[in-house]
């Protein structure tokens, strides 16, 4: 396929695989209780995202490895074992926060509890991985996950006050529960800062079988892709804030959030929430899933690829397995999916330095990437990131205890 | 003769096997000292408990005693996958390359040991 | 490498400790204050109900969503219920708290069986029912507010 292609259809699959569980959950509770307060949280954390998928596609293009296989090679087993079961805990909880979403989604159309689906959701997700490539697998889910482009168009029909929606690009202090505040803005970055994000998006890379050719494709893929994709998590505040807020209905479970687009859309609205809601989750289930995956068998030296048999790579198989499967039961055992998204959003946020700082220095490595190495606008933005993730992981506890009840 | 860092090129790269096929990393290096003489390198280790020893030796030992209690040496024969530097085909930038088939060696033995009892009984599984 | 990180996560559980003694030290409210900032969520049931009403009547949402959003919300009004009989607060806002929220449960039931029995006229009475709780729960709210 030629270079073009690839970049629209990367840009296409940025676009729409962007949304998963935590923006929502989190760009819900923004809009809701602070109305467009928030939208500088949310375009921070894109604007750092940006860079750190595109220093990880550069990083996997130039050198063909993929990040934690980078890193134990690097820096030693000893030096990566912190990180690594702290990137494999956040993982497990994302991947169970995911797999409630989809359940949600299809308690909202059925009736039937979200706990009744955690078993068929995991056997479907599973089935997904066990038989399909990765090509297959990034490009349909990602393509369907447009659909989370109802947001876009919700925003638009509500007519969005201009002033207020730019009043919110600058950070602002809040008029009432600070705790709250600040708790859903560390969630925020929480949520766009993922750590499985640019993990995953390095072994994808390798999966694609990239090579330094691709580093304009990846520039225009991380920019373009996870800024407009971005845009989907902005519109959601946007529709949460003139839907619910006016209403004083505040983001304490999902059923509240299910009400968002029955404004803008009174015949859709609500299928197309639990529709965008679904493929959303299974996307994303689906990569973390994978990247839990990745990450493991490349610590380990394992053989690894979506595109094998599971008979050539059955440890790799077995990881991806048996995440689904344990992460599943905290949803069949009824714990509450907001809950523990959001929880999950902010230890997100707090584990950043242990993920970022191995990456953000092979990123330096000029032995490495010789001419692809940082220059100094992508270190400047690394060192932000560096403080503004020390300081998340130092206050991101502390809110959830304070802020997250 | 090449230079090498044993360190930085050697220890925790992917290992290979001839055709390619990635069968785990060097999780130890063993170094052979000779009176009068500089060390050489005897052979590369494979193996959980290999690991274990990097982080601590108490850790090892306990590994170990799991092993032989929950009897998994049916499956994988040897803690330790010892393989001689003779059998080192090629160190480069990407990996450590050996002269011999994965499927073969005990590094694989987990790995086949599911293929063959958990894989092949998947009803998603061709034959 | 190593000792960089542990030195990082000793900084860091010392700072995260003296935030969390920081925040807490800050909880410098009345029981009464701190009883309608838990009651928070009441209001936001009551007007979800509302909604889920309204969406109903114009067949914008189908009935097992008001049925599990009757069942969400009766589910943590029951508790709301809980935590203000337990609070330390005055009758002045206990009272008409507790009232409140037995009200909404009540509406909220109301509109489950109406849901379910299609009774379109009984959910709208309900859906009003429920619009004047919600000005009810905002004005104990702004007068707890303006109260010194």
């Amino acid at each position: 396929m030629k270079k073009w292609m690839q970049l629209a259809l990367g840009i296409l699959t940025g676009v729409g695989g962007f949304f998963d569980i935590g923006n929502l959950a989190t760009s819900a509770q923004a809009g809701a209780s602070f109305r467009f307060q928030l939208l500088w949280s949310l375009l921070l954390g894109t604007l750092l995202v940006i860079f750190l998928v595109e220093m990880s596609g550069r990083f996997a293009a130039v050198t063909r490895k993929a990040l934690p296989d980078a890193i134990r090679e690097h820096f030693g087993f000893s030096a990566w074992l912190a990180p690594f079961v702290v990137l494999t805990l956040v993982h497990f909880l994302v991947l169970a926060s995911e797999i409630g979403g989809i359940c949600f989604a299809l308690h909202l159309v059925t009736g039937l509890p979200a706990a009744a689906w955690a078993l068929p959701v995991a056997v479907l997700t599973w089935l997904f991985l066990w038989r399909s490539t990765f090509g297959t697998i990034e490009n349909s889910t990602s393509l369907l996950g447009l659909l989370t482009l109802a947001f876009v168009v919700a925003a638009v029909r509500h007519h969005p006050p201009t002033g207020e929606l730019l009043a919110g690009v600058l950070p602002s202090l809040p008029h009432h529960d600070p705790a709250k505040y600040w708790f859903i803005a560390v969630s925020i970055l929480g949520s766009v800062l993922a750590p499985y994000l640019f993990y995953f998006y390095s072994s994808g890379a390798v999966e694609d079988e990239w090579d330094s050719s691709y580093v304009g494709v990846n520039r225009g893929i991380a920019f373009l892709g996870m800024g407009f994709g971005s845009l989907v998590a902005l519109t959601a505040i946007v529709v949460a804030a003139l839907v619910l807020a006016p209403r004083g209905i505040q983001v304490d479970d999902y059923h509240q959030a299910a009400l968002m687009l029955t404004d803008a859309f009174p015949f859709w609205g609500f299928v197309l929430f639990a529709a965008a809601m679904a493929i959303a989750c299974l996307g994303a289930a689906l990569e973390v899933s994978l990247s839990m995956a990745y990450t493991t068998a490349q610590t380990f030296g394992w053989n690894w690829g979506e595109d094998l048999d599971p008979r050539e790579d059955a440890r790799f198989c077995l990881v991806y397995t048996g995440a689904i499967l344990l992460s599943s039961l905290l949803i069949l055992f009824g714990i509450d999916p907001l809950k523990l998204t959001l929880v999950t959003m902010a230890i997100n946020a707090a584990v950043l330095p242990f993920v970022a700082i191995p990456f953000l220095l092979l990123m330096n490595d000029r032995k490495l990437l010789k001419e692809h190495a940082n220059g100094w606008i992508s270190n400047s933005i690394a060192a932000f990131l560096l403080v503004l993730s020390i300081v998340l992981a130092v206050v991101s506890i502390p809110l959830v205890i304070v802020g997250g009840s | 003769m090449k230079e090498m860092d044993l360190v930085r090129d050697v220890l925790d790269k992917q290992v290979v096997d001839r055709d390619e096929t990635k069968m785990g990393r060097v999780d130890g290096l063993l170094l052979e000292v000779r009176a009068g003489q500089p060390p050489r390198i005897d052979s590369i280790e494979m193996g959980f408990v290999v690991l274990a020893r990097r982080l601590h030796p108490r850790l090892e030992e306990w590994l170990e005693r799991l092993r032989r209690r929950f009897g998994v040496s049916s499956i994988r024969k040897t803690a330790r996958y010892r393989v001689p530097w003779s059998a080192v085909k090629d160190v480069n930038p990407y990996c450590v390359q050996l002269d011999v088939a994965a499927l073969d060696t005990p590094a694989f033995d987990w790995e086949r040991w599911l293929r063959d009892h958990v894989v092949a009984h998947v009803p998603g599984v061709d034959s | 490498m190593r000792n960089f990180f542990s030195l990082q996560s000793s900084v860091a559980r010392g700072c995260g400790a003296i935030l969390v003694f920081a925040a807490l030290a800050c909880q410098h409210k009345t029981p009464d204050q701190e009883l309608l900032d838990k009651a928070d969520p009441v209001g936001a049931w009551i007007a979800t109900l509302q909604m889920a009403g309204e969406k109903w009547l114009a067949n914008s949402v189908p009935t097992s969503f008001v049925k599990t959003t009757c069942e969400a919300a009766d589910e943590d009004l029951d508790q709301a219920a809980g935590e203000t009989a337990k609070s330390q607060a005055g009758p002045a806002v206990r009272d008409p708290l507790r009232q409140l929220i037995s009200q909404a449960r009540a509406a909220g039931k109301g509109l489950r069986r109406a849901a379910v029995a299609n009774d379109r006229p009984g959910a709208a009475q309900e859906v009003r029912r429920l619009a004047g709780l919600r000005s009810g729960f905002a004005a104990l709210k702004r007068r707890q507010e303006g109260a010194p």
